[in-house]
């Protein structure tokens, strides 16, 4: 059985909900069964948020993930607040800017900085990290993915998005 | 077959009802319920159909009223707070039989409560809301394929026994994204409609115990009022007429009844013990059911949760002599109180609770189970 | 009103009415009888909606389709009808406390969308049904039975209340002046947009037998004397405003199409 939980976090306005709604999306174009979920304050800018993604070759009932296999962060305070949802076996990757203290094995890249300062484009932040994420766990197709961001960003932004996506799959061998 | 598609509940819910037929939203603005009113207001004018945000969610009740005395197929969508401003004219609605489908999404209350966190504290009030005896239909969906498909449903019952009909969700199932298939072939049903314009008497019922409906500016002419009111339509004192209208409209939902319970028996084969829950908490049943293995447990989902489907878990209680039961939800115990009432006394009946504004987690519920 | 006109345009089955003997509400609905009869309006395309009171029972006497409501929320239901369908001639019959008080919401936001409803407030400064207490048109001082020693609240007026709120066409009349209110009626039905009409009618049983005017003819003659064409410090009477502004529902259709996708 494939079941794969995902947990993106970070700020609001980060578009947390946006990189979870695009990876929710490309695995149904997978073919697989899927959950997203949002958890999110009243406040739509700031604080901590997160999506949950669970993607899985069967039917899924209990809707929230409990143990992320991959989690995702991109703000300090996201990072302190959902960690607990992984373990010892989870991917755990974050922005380079967070302090992960004793935690051991996160894969830390300069996400932000990227977004800012290479591509001068600071909302693509949410597509470099899925990007990242699938270079790292090949869990969706390049198809599908590439579908969902069409599918999700105005028509003016693809391009730009698309390419922040193929930066941050890429990004890994260039860190 | 269709498509497979990343849903959320909310948008399940527009595009069930678009496809039942509505033509009309009325609605004010309220978290967890928003996305609804959103989405109307997109969709609708492409299908020549209106949106309006009124001012409040009493006027949003009224105005779908009154659209759906025009003929057209009507809904309004709200939570908590706005359940509870709706319901003078939900009974309204119960009162002149006109079709219509209100939507709950349950959140944290009382009061303002929760407004983000889900809850499923409206059991009694999408029963008893409004003052008065009443009759009413509530479908409560699990997942997202379910509140596609239940939206249709309560358009049809609302059409075709002229009710209202609740429809309520919750924050997990409203928000959450699943992916849907959306089959090509759904049974739409209409209402009734007079046969001719001579001697229209608007509340004079068939056998069916539901009187054909007419609509405005058609030439009808007739009277609708909230008061009680004979075949004409018009109001009457007499305490012979208050009573047929009132066993009239509960024997309209009585007559169909087994026509309108949904429910789901879940590996219920072999089970002593069962579960029953309903919205987002019987998927969340179906995960243990699956994760514990053991076939001496088994699920039970009422969809429509009034009227219960208490035949149904009767004979299944008889059946299997069901020796112990739980019902988990996310409140302090209301549907528990219909499933004492159905059983009476015949088994063990335990309440698992959650009111936290978090979704109950299995292995919550499993501790439950195995403390027995 | 004119006797055809009963037979006409009443159902006469549901006739005697309700209104105690000098209630101003039968001239005030005969006047509103009249202008529709003078209209060009289809008659089968006529609706009639009133909210809860004594003046909100008319809907029930008049032979067109009526919608009876709930308190206050004449208005509401109203803005669903003519938006669902727009070919309706949609009047209103309300009064001062289901109109300004319980219902005050719905009369300004039905204002502010200008949409295109004929409101008809049957202003008698009183709530008749549940036993005289005072409402928001009750005048200051006067006496009612949840204010004996007199009224301390202040009063609306509908009037400036709607046509701030941005009615497009605002008339007061009498039923004392009954030529003069079939005339600013029939204004309000030539308005493509929100129009409303302040009727004001007496109530000699509640209102007059507490306040010194406990005879028919005693209200009809202070409607008289207390009320004006001109601005000479009586209430005036007549159209406020009548002006051409966008409406809702004809804005609003222009939206609609036959786009979208049957499969949803």
């Amino acid at each position: 059985m494939f079941k794969k939980q995902v947990i993106i976090g970070g700020t609001g306005g980060q578009g947390i909900m946006l990189a979870g709604i695009i990876i929710g999306e490309a695995a149904v174009y997978d073919g697989y069964h899927v959950i997203q979920c949002q958890n999110y304050g009243p406040e739509s800018r700031g604080g901590a948020s997160r999506s949950d993604i669970i993607i899985s070759d069967s039917e899924i009932y209990y809707p929230k993930v409990q143990k992320a296999d991959i989690f995702v962060s991109l703000s300090q305070e996201a990072f302190n607040r959902y960690l607990k949802y992984s373990d010892a076996s989870s991917i755990i990757i974050v922005d380079k800017s967070i302090d992960v203290g004793n935690v051991a094995g996160c894969k830390s890249y300069g996400m932000i900085e990227y977004a800012y300062k290479v591509l001068n484009r600071p909302m693509t932040i949410n597509m470099i990290a899925i990007g990242i994420m699938n270079s790292l766990t090949g869990i969706l197709s390049q198809e599908g993915i590439r579908k969902a961001i069409e599918k999700n960003v105005p028509p003016n932004t693809f391009d730009v998005n698309y390419s922040a996506y193929n930066a941050g799959y890429s990004l890994l061998k260039s860190l | 077959m269709g498509e497979a598609l990343l849903m959320q509940g909310n948008e399940a819910c527009v595009r069930g009802a678009i496809r039942a037929g509505m033509r009309f939203f009325a609605g004010y603005p309220i978290t967890p319920s928003t996305e609804i009113a959103e989405l109307a207001s997109l969709m609708l004018p492409k299908y020549n159909g209106k949106f309006i945000q009124m001012e409040d969610e009493i006027s949003s009740m009224a105005a779908v009223i009154g659209a759906s005395l025009c003929g057209l197929k009507a809904m309004t969508a709200t939570s908590g707070p706005g359940f509870s401003l709706k319901q003078e004219n939900i009974g309204y609605a119960s009162m002149t039989e006109i079709p219509c489908v209100v939507v709950d999404v349950m959140r944290g209350g009382p009061s303002t409560g929760l407004p983000t966190c889900v809850s499923q504290g409206d059991v009694m009030q999408s029963r008893w809301g409004t003052h008065g005896d009443h009759p009413v239909i509530v479908i409560a969906p699990s997942t997202v394929k379910d509140i596609y498909y239940m939206t249709i449903k309560a358009f049809n019952y609302s059409e075709r026994y002229r009710i209202p009909v609740i429809l309520l969700l919750d924050e997990v199932n409203a928000h959450m994204r699943e992916s849907v298939v959306i089959e090509n072939d759904v049974e739409i049903w209409d209402r009734k409609r007079p046969l001719t314009r001579e001697n229209h008497k608007p509340y004079a019922a068939d056998e069916d115990g539901v009187p054909p409906m007419g609509e405005f500016g058609k030439g009808y002419r007739f009277h609708v009022t909230g008061l009680v009111h004979d075949e004409t339509g018009h109001p009457t004192n007499s305490s012979e007429e208050a009573e047929k209208l009132i066993r009239r409209l509960h024997y309209k939902l009585e007559k169909s009844r087994d026509d309108i319970v949904i429910y789901e028996k879940f590996k219920t084969e072999r089970c002593r013990t069962l579960i029953i829950a309903f919205g987002s908490v019987a998927r969340v049943c179906k995960d243990v059911i699956c994760q514990i293995n053991d076939d001496s447990i088994g699920l039970f989902i009422p969809y429509t949760i009034w009227p219960f489907p208490d035949k149904e878990l009767l004979s299944l209680i008889q059946k299997n002599r069901i020796e112990r039961i739980y019902v988990p939800e996310l409140n302090t115990g209301q549907m528990i109180l219909e499933v004492q009432r159905i059983v009476f006394g015949r088994c063990e009946v335990l309440g698992i609770n959650k009111y936290s504004g978090e979704l109950i987690t299995p292995t919550e519920i499993i501790k439950c189970l195995r403390r027995g | 009103m004119r006797i055809e006109l009963l037979n006409k345009y009443f159902k006469m089955d549901q006739l005697p009415h309700i209104w105690c003997p000098g209630c101003g509400n039968g001239i005030a609905l005969g006047a509103a009888v009249e202008a529709i009869d003078n209209s060009t309006m289809d008659k089968d395309k006529i609706c009639i909606v009133s909210g809860i009171g004594c003046s909100s029972r008319a809907s029930g006497y008049l032979n067109f389709d009526s919608l009876h409501t709930t308190h206050g929320r004449a208005i509401a239901f109203a803005t669903g009808i003519k938006l669902a369908n727009p070919e309706l001639n949609v009047i209103v019959i309300t009064g001062d406390g289901d109109c300004t008080a319980i219902g005050g919401n719905h009369l300004i936001h039905g204002c502010r969308r200008n949409i295109d409803i004929n409101v008809l407030v049957f202003n008698n400064n009183i709530y008749g049904m549940t036993g005289g207490q005072y409402s928001p048109t009750t005048p200051r001082n006067a006496r009612t039975s949840t204010s004996r020693q007199g009224t301390v609240e202040r009063q609306f007026d509908i009037c400036k209340l709607s046509e701030n709120a941005g009615a497009t066409y605002v008339a007061r009349g009498t039923v004392f002046h009954y030529k003069h209110l079939i005339g600013l009626i029939e204004g309000a039905f030539k308005n493509k947009g929100f129009s409303i009409v302040e009727i004001l009618t007496p109530c000699p049983i509640q209102f007059g037998r507490r306040n010194k005017t406990p005879e028919p003819a005693d209200m009809m003659r202070l409607l008289k004397n207390s009320t004006s064409f001109s601005d000479d410090g009586k209430t005036k009477i007549g159209v406020f405003r009548d002006e051409k502004e966008p409406e809702f529902v004809s804005e609003y259709i222009k939206l609609l199409s036959n786009e979208g996708d049957i499969s949803v």
